[in-house]
This record gives structure tokens, C-alpha cells and sequence, in this order.
């Protein structure tokens, strides 16, 4: 089973959708046997799952304490598998990130979101756990700022080429109980959530 | 090392690295430390850069949004950029494609010549 935890120091950064969204994407086009583990007490994921009609991805609700044991259960029935990490809790975000095989760094692209998104990025690659950042909420027609951030950034850390954009179809999406491949599947989002789950796979590939 | 020890030992580096001093809240160092250098300037856009991706984008026929939406790292790794970068499947052969086209100068030269006449926002 391969895991991936989306998560970030920070609030509203958009962890829980990108988590809803990839979960659908893994689930419905890619065919994988699809885990959306929500660990945030909001519960925000799983209030998603409820709205659901469709089958697929199973919703859990858990802690971080007990990820490592569901984790560990959970390997032998999922081919893929997502935690939801709660903003603001570090304890959550470390724990989770020792225990699947690749952290996002879910973060908007401006200034007070990126630096403790870098500064967590530096720990991970210190501790040697594979993460990568994804810029979320970004604008329709990315800055030449932004773009050159990243290119810079991608010298000395990861960074997910494909940003997820502000678009309406990500909300209106999770409040029909969707994710945006079943909600619009030849709109943008779709396409740049395809283009994450296939850049995770294709990283995770290479490191196995 | 069992995963709780290790956890608890990222949730105290993380917490370490974000704690500011008192001492020093009045004035930031900057030095010559590279993780310091990208939070301490974000976005500020250096012309070089800006200059770079503008020369990549004509070269490989990109068209300069689909550069900034769909991989600006992997232009660079095919124009030679450091290993280290990632790469997104497909794009590489994509981009590779538009270099290896025999009529790459002509078309990246009517690229040049579209968006001096039309109106972007780079």
C-alpha cells in the first residue's frame, strides 16, 4: 500500500481537499483499492465521506496516536491510501510523516504560508523522510514571482510542478460529497489532480 | 528506532526551527545559508531568472502560461539544469520532441513574434 499524509503547520491551506480530491482521483480513474484516513478532529474529510453516494474511497476516522497500528492493518487490503493531517498540531504532522512513505506540504503561495512549509520541509529532509510541497489555492495564471520561487525552491528541495488552482470546482465539488473527477472530469481540476497523483507515482516508483 | 521516537524527535525539530529568540526579533541575519535565503525573499523575482524562463520557453516552443502551469523545473532539467529536479512524466519527451523539431528556430521564432503582438501578463 503506498500512503501519502497531506498536511502543513498552517490552517485553510487546503490538506483536507487535496486529500478528498486524490483520494477520488486514485479511487475512480487510476482504479486503486483507496483509504482516506482523516485524523484532523474537525473531521471535515469524513463529514465529506457521509455525503458520499458513490462507492469508493473508504472514509476512516481515526488518531495520530493509533495511525502506525491502522496503517499497518490496512496495508494488506489498500493499494492506496491518504491521511488527512490536522493543520496547527505538529505531534499529528511528525507522526504521520514517519509513518507513510511520502509527506505533501499542502501551501498557498504566499510568504506566512510557505516559510514554516520550508521550514518543516528542511526537518523532513534532515530525518530523511520523503515529502514534497504542493502549492494549493494558486492563482488562475501563476506569477512570474511564483514561478521563479519554484524554480529556485526545486534546487534544494521538492516541489510539485503541477499547483492546484483556485478553482470553484474543488469546493463545489466536496460539498456534493464529490472530488472533482467525478464533479467535472474534463475541467482543470481534474486534469491537475490527475497530474499529482501521477507525479506521486511516478517519484514513489523511483524511490522504491 | 521505533516510529514514536522518531515522530517525537520531528516535533521537536520542527518546534526548534520555528522558534525565533527574543534577542534576535529585532533583526534578522541573513548569511550565507541557503534554507535561510528562500524564506527570507520570497517572490522577489530576479530579472536573470525571469530572462531564463523567457529564452526557455521561446527555445522549446512553449507556450509561456503551459511553462508556468505544467513544469517550469522540467524545461530546465532538459535545457541542463541539476539532476536534483524533478521531473514530470511525459513533459520530458514532450519538450524534447519540440527540440529535436527541425523547424524548432522557425517556430520558436513565430512564438517570439505572436506574443510581441498580443497581450500577456508576465
Amino acid at each position: 500500500m503506498i500512503s501519502i499524509a497531506s498536511g502543513q503547520t498552517k490552517g485553510g491551506t487546503g490538506k483536507t481537499s487535496v486529500s478528498v480530491h486524490l483520494s477520488v482521483t486514485a479511487a475512480h480513474l487510476f482504479q486503486r483499492k483507496t483509504v482516506l484516513i482523516d485524523i484532523d478532529v474537525q473531521r471535515s474529510a469524513t463529514k465529506w465521506g457521509m455525503r458520499r453516494n458513490a462507492a469508493g474511497p473508504v472514509v476512516i476516522s481515526s488518531d495520530a496516536a493509533s495511525l502506525p497500528n491502522l496503517l499497518g492493518r490496512l496495508a494488506g487490503e489498500f493499494d492506496f491510501c491518504v491521511v488527512d493531517v490536522p493543520g496547527h498540531d505538529l505531534n499529528a504532522l511528525s507522526n504521520a510523516a514517519v509513518n507513510v512513505d511520502l509527506t505533501l506540504l499542502v501551501t498557498r503561495p504566499n510568504q506566512l504560508d510557505i516559510e514554516p512549509a520550508v521550514e518543516v520541509c528542511n526537518v523532513l529532509k534532515q530525518f530523511q523522510l520523503p515529502h514534497a510541497l504542493l502549492i494549493s489555492q494558486a492563482p488562475p495564471r501563476p506569477s512570474m514571482k511564483l514561478a521563479s520561487w519554484m524554480e529556485a525552491y526545486s534546487r534544494q528541495g521538492e516541489v510539485i510542478s503541477t499547483m492546484i488552482t483556485s478553482l470553484a470546482a474543488y469546493q463545489d465539488a466536496i460539498t456534493l460529497g464529490m472530488g472533482v473527477e467525478e464533479y467535472e472530469p474534463q475541467g482543470r481540476a481534474a486534469r491537475e489532480m490527475r497530474a499529482v497523483f501521477e507525479w506521486l507515482m511516478w517519484r514513489l516508483k523511483e524511490k522504491r | 528506532m521505533s516510529t514514536r521516537i522518531k515522530a517525537n524527535q520531528v516535533a521537536a525539530a520542527i518546534r526548534q526551527n520555528f522558534a525565533v529568540p527574543l534577542a534576535e526579533t529585532g533583526r534578522r541575519t541573513t548569511g550565507d545559508d541557503s534554507r535561510q535565503g528562500m524564506t527570507r525573499s520570497t517572490f522577489s523575482a530576479p530579472r536573470a531568472a525571469i530572462v531564463e524562463l523567457r529564452t526557455l520557453a521561446l527555445r522549446f516552443g512553449v507556450n509561456m502560461n503551459d511553462l508556468l502551469l505544467l513544469g517550469v523545473e522540467d524545461v530546465l532539467k532538459a535545457a541542463g539544469v541539476p539532476a536534483n529536479v524533478a521531473v514530470k512524466p511525459g513533459l520530458r519527451d514532450k519538450l524534447q520532441e519540440h527540440a529535436n523539431r527541425p523547424d524548432s528556430a522557425a517556430a520558436a521564432s513565430q512564438v517570439a513574434q505572436r506574443k510581441s503582438g498580443a497581450n500577456h501578463d508576465t
